[in-house]
């Protein structure tokens, strides 16, 4: 067991004043079998008012606007979560695993990843469970794949970084994804924060056995206690943690500072 | 009948002077260009006996209620496909299935506000449901205006016969935006005057009494919905018919890159606070694939028998629906489900020995893009085609609206197609549409 001290920043600059702005952001960590929330606090400038509410994959979302010219945006997430050492994060709701199961988004195989799959395919129906399976494709996607930021963008599809070859947890994750659900197991993308990153990351849940668990494709491992969750979705758009639509604003920049510390 | 029907003839050429006049349009987009075309109107009115049009109403009714208890059921615990009725392919694997949808409970649990179902009478003379339309169904202005002038071009015609009047769709059509409105103006959104169907959205607009809005007069504050009315002042939107398909209504829920959206709609009806008619979602049970499971829905709901009847349909996705189709392949119209507007539509006996091998390779690769249904030799209707009178293929898409209860509108639009050898009536393949009278007696 491990409480994690967790703040998220994204500031976000305009090359010139943005009229209007609409956001959602989806970073406040929600209680499952791994992690409890014990407190978090939210600042916004400029001061704007927001409310709070629910997406379709269970998500708290902050959702708001901007009505007046700006031309910085600042969003801080500061906050304690207690997290456990189990990859097992929670039950599954039935009625709501379907949607994990279908290619979807960013997660639809294309001739390479399909090859890939046939390639793996005596190996991991060898395998005696599911958690196995998951496993031995994380463990011969790591073989195939290699960890290099810039070679990938924030739009890249499982497909297009598998062909590349490179890529970043997102990257990691869609692939990963995929794959399971090529095998038949549901799985789902995780966006989150960890100890000693600068920035948010990202792995993947797969439904075995009524419960869902934990895999990090871009470490090959279950996760550990040093994992925070943010959201949860078919891919990373489902739960991007910012989506905006703007008003003008010329080119922006954005940065991301991420903390996680780590008591026992 | 033959009498008023020969007076009513006589008035075609001015009808369709007074339609072009009016600017009766539908757009449509070819060669990337855009174009307005007359919407060509045929004097001669399809008929429905009394009787029959009960028997259509019951069986419609029943069909739109277990469609509606549907769409309920998948975007919340989906029992029918726990219960095996449908396989859950046809649900997740489905293109209008939206899981940005799951648990929002529309106002009133309902779905399809308005549904359009298109329908043919066989040459049996039974009636068989050839599809469903529950997202953006339009026509319903067409037999409006054309009912309209009708009745001033010949009244003498609509003084003799004992027809249905069905000059009430606009109330009824306001009836059902204000059920589900959760306080506020009523709006007709628009996607703009480049839309195919922009004329009826002004038309409706002009005959409900409601405010016909684009996306960018809409916004969202507080979790309300606003638009900018009349002298500057902000007012608060209770219900919005919306006649932007779902992708596009929202960037921050839906299709980001959409500039005729609403950033937060779908928040703010998520969290019960404006009514979206009909809600986003609806085109999981409209799907070409999930036409099959209508009847059974109806079984599975409402535990009663279908009163409607689906034309014979096969699905290759079950073993022994595709080897019918394998072994009755000329016989059989083949539909990709993914496509609307009569395309994706071909029929087995006029593809090519090479076309044939082609597609039979498509349909055992993906068996559930693809439906497969008899051709239903459907009743001819009379047109006048340059001064003569020939018979046409016809379609009918009746309009139910939903309040509380379901509301069947005693009219409906008949299509038919202008070419003689073709069964397919859409208005984007350049067909033309008569008025439809509902016998009172």
């Amino acid at each position: 067991m491990a409480f994690l001290n967790y703040e998220y920043q994204m500031i976000i600059r305009y090359s010139e004043p943005v009229e209007k702005c609409y956001f959602t952001i989806k970073s406040i960590p929600a209680d499952d079998f791994k992690q409890r929330s014990i407190s978090y606090a939210i600042s916004m400038s400029p001061n704007t008012t927001y409310s709070l509410g629910r997406d379709s994959f269970g998500n708290a979302q902050i959702i708001g606007s901007v009505a007046f010219p700006h031309s910085e945006y600042i969003y801080t997430i500061k906050g304690m979560v207690e997290t456990n050492e189990s990859p097992v994060t929670g039950g599954v709701n039935e009625a709501l695993v379907g949607m994990y199961k279908y290619p979807h988004g960013k997660c639809v195989p294309g001739p390479k990843l399909t090859a890939f799959s046939k390639s793996i395919k005596a190996l991991v129906e060898g395998c005696a469970s599911d958690r196995d399976r998951c496993l031995t494709i994380m463990r011969e996607l790591k073989k195939v794949m290699t960890y290099e930021k810039g070679c990938t963008e924030v739009g890249t599809s499982a497909e297009e970084a598998f062909a590349g070859g490179k890529g970043v947890c997102q990257d990691f994750s869609h692939i990963f994804i995929t794959m399971l659900r090529i095998f038949g197991i549901p799985a789902r993308y995780v966006c989150g924060l960890i100890v000693g990153e600068g920035e948010s990351h990202a792995w993947v849940e797969a439904c075995i056995d009524g419960s869902y668990v934990a895999y990090d494709p871009t470490h090959n491992i279950e996760i550990s206690d040093e994992y925070i969750k943010l959201g949860v979705g078919r891919d990373a758009v489902d739960c991007a943690i910012n989506r905006g639509v703007m008003w003008g604003g010329g080119a922006q920049t954005q940065e991301i500072n991420v903390l996680v510390d780590k008591y026992y | 009948m033959k009498q008023q029907e020969q007076q009513l003839l006589q008035h075609t050429d001015k009808i369709n002077d007074l339609l072009a006049r009016y600017g009766v349009k539908f757009g449509i987009y070819k060669n990337n260009t855009f174009k307005e075309q007359l919407f060509p109107f045929d004097s001669i009115p399809r008929i429905i006996e009394h009787a029959e049009f009960e028997m259509l109403e019951r069986g419609l009714k029943q069909r739109v209620l277990a469609l509606n208890l549907f769409l309920k059921d998948i975007y919340s615990e989906k029992k029918i496909v726990k219960d095996g009725v449908v396989p859950e392919d046809f649900i997740f694997a489905s293109s209008g299935y939206m899981a940005e949808c799951e648990g929002v409970l529309p106002m009133k649990g309902i779905y399809s506000h308005i549904s359009g179902i298109d329908l043919v009478k066989g040459k049996n003379n039974e009636w068989y449901v050839l599809e469903d339309n529950l997202r953006v169904p339009s026509g319903a202005s067409y037999p409006m205006i054309a009912r309209d002038l009708c009745r001033k071009s010949s009244p003498e015609t609509f003084s003799n016969t004992k027809l249905l009047d069905n000059r009430n769709y606009a109330e009824l059509l306001r009836k059902t935006m204000d059920n589900v409105n959760t306080g506020g103006h009523t709006v007709i959104l628009t996607p703009g005057r480049y839309n195919a169907a922009y004329f009826e959205h002004s038309y409706l607009a002009e005959k409900t009494g409601a405010h016909l809005v684009s996306g960018s007069e809409l916004f969202v504050e507080n979790d309300c919905l606003y638009f900018i009315g009349a002298g500057g002042v902000k007012e608060r939107v209770g219900a919005v018919y919306r006649r932007i398909s779902d992708e596009y209504l929202d960037p921050m829920n839906f299709n980001p890159e959409s500039l005729i959206g609403i950033p937060h709609i779908y928040d703010v009806f998520r969290k019960g606070n404006v009514a979206l008619l009909n809600a986003p979602g609806n085109g999981v049970a409209d799907d070409k694939g999930i036409y099959y499971f209508v009847p059974k829905m109806v079984k599975y709901y409402l535990n009663e028998e279908p009163v409607l009847q689906n034309a014979p349909t096969y699905l290759p996705f079950y073993a022994e629906d595709m080897d019918y189709v394998l072994k009755h392949f000329d016989d059989l119209v083949l539909k990709d489900v993914a496509e609307a507007g009569g395309y994706g539509v071909v029929f087995g006996n006029t593809m090519t020995a090479k076309q044939k091998e082609d597609f039979i390779a498509l349909l055992k690769a993906e068996p559930r893009r693809f439906i497969a249904q008899e051709v239903i030799d459907f009743q001819d209707l009379d047109i006048l085609d340059e001064g003569r009178i020939v018979p046409r293929k016809a379609d009918w898409r009746a309009f139910v609206l939903m309040a509380d209860e379901p509301l069947v509108w005693a009219s409906g639009l008949t299509r038919f197609s202008r070419n003689p050898d073709s069964f397919i009536v859409n208005s984007s393949q350049g067909g033309g549409f008569k008025d439809t009278w509902v016998l009172s007696q």
